[in-house]
């Protein structure tokens, strides 16, 4: 495989289903709140928070933990890096597909 | 092979759902179009001045936010004011819109850009046009030397478009794309007063509402606003080139024959989307 295949432009921490829609969903809003990805993305609660944790320790997102009245919400944000990074990603995917096609 | 083509069909599907779901352009479209819609009560006429004396003319604090043509309107501040005002209170409630939207529906568009693109239109039209006349040197004015004006107009135009899509790129670090945006900002305001310029009749802050929409179309990805935007900005052109206007009646009369048409545009438009998000909801 040489160096410029498509994927090496692949990231680990990206390249999973459930994580690229979490960047996916919060590169198209400033903020969204934990109950609209886990029902976009049909995830329970656990599975969702954990793969949050990776992309917030990854740099790729910021969580923000509030109230709406009495109700806990946790919003979650893209960050510069996030977006480059699934920029990064939908473009290898691309490449690979249209690779593969060609 | 067939995971990449998938992953990218469910990345296209997300996008899609949280674009529809970001969606809420009913109110701040039928909120401009009502705004348009009242501006005619404040241009009142001044009682003619008794025969033999003469009137000041004023033209209000802001003159391409102000009564234009009009030089006996009895309280020219007011339409100043209220045009400003307009665009203020139609911006934050936009902004207060789609937080409290955020909050039912779980996920919240950035407004951010609608504010510098409007921002730099206001700051354009009632800083940059007088900057503008005092440090461009004419024969006689920017308007009678297009050949100096146009340059301007359309070079800073295309400049910032081009700095700002630079600035935007998704891979930019904070320290040029903050440069970026604030040199693209600055082009874009400049622009816009090499355009106010030719703006006579008072209704610049028509083009400023098409601005707003015309972002909030990009923000949102939405072909009914950007077909709405495109419209409304076309009809605000026209009433800024006087082509709507009949002279010979009631002031706010023939306000009200200029500003009709662009104020339908929003509020037709507002009908449809709020027609399209319920229908979408189901």
């Amino acid at each position: 495989m040489s160096d410029d295949h498509p994927t090496n432009g692949l990231d680990d921490v990206v390249h999973q289903k459930h994580r690229l829609g979490i960047l996916t969903i919060a590169a198209e809003s400033k903020r969204v709140e934990f109950g609209y990805l886990r029902e976009a993305l049909d995830l329970t609660a656990g599975n969702l928070s954990r793969h949050l944790t990776v992309l917030v320790d990854a740099g790729l997102l910021t969580m923000e933990k509030g109230y709406d009245g009495k109700r806990p919400r946790t919003w979650v944000g893209i960050t510069r890096s996030g977006r480059a990074a699934l920029h990064k990603e939908i473009s290898a995917l691309r490449a690979l597909v249209a690779r593969h096609d060609s | 092979m067939s995971e990449a083509s998938e992953l990218l069909d469910d990345v296209d599907a997300l996008r899609r759902k949280a674009r529809r779901d970001g969606r809420g352009n009913a109110f701040p479209l039928l909120l401009f179009g009502a705004l348009i819609l009242v501006a005619p009560l404040c241009y009142r006429e001044n009682d003619p001045p008794p025969p033999g004396k003469w009137a000041l003319v004023d033209k209000g604090p802001f003159p391409l936010f102000g009564s234009g043509m009009f030089s006996d309107l009895r309280y020219p501040s007011l339409v100043g004011w209220y045009w400003v005002l307009a665009i203020v209170v139609g911006l934050a409630a936009t902004v207060w819109w789609y937080r409290r939207r955020a909050q039912q529906v779980g996920l919240e568009i950035d407004t951010r850009k609608q504010l510098g693109v409007v921002g730099a239109a206001v700051a354009g039209f009632l800083l940059g046009v007088p900057l503008l006349t005092s440090f461009v040197d004419t024969p006689t004015t920017l308007y009678s030397t297009p050949e100096i004006n146009l340059p301007i107009l359309f070079g800073a135009g295309l400049l910032s478009a081009l700095v700002l899509y630079w600035s935007l790129r998704p891979h930019r670090t904070a320290g040029p794309r903050a440069a970026g945006l604030f040199v693209g900002l600055f082009l874009a305001s400049t622009a816009f007063a090499a355009l106010g310029i030719y703006l006579r009749f008072g209704f610049a802050a028509l083009l400023v509402i098409a601005m707003a929409v015309l972002t909030l179309a990009w923000l949102e990805r939405s072909l009914l606003v950007a077909v709405v935007g495109i419209q409304f900005a076309a009809a605000a052109l026209l009433v800024n080139l006087g082509v709507l206007a009949s002279w010979n009646a009631d002031h706010r009369i023939v306000v009200l024959g200029s500003l009709a048409l662009p104020a339908l545009i929003l509020i037709v438009g507002g009908v449809l989307a709020a027609v399209t998000e319920r229908a979408g909801r189901r």
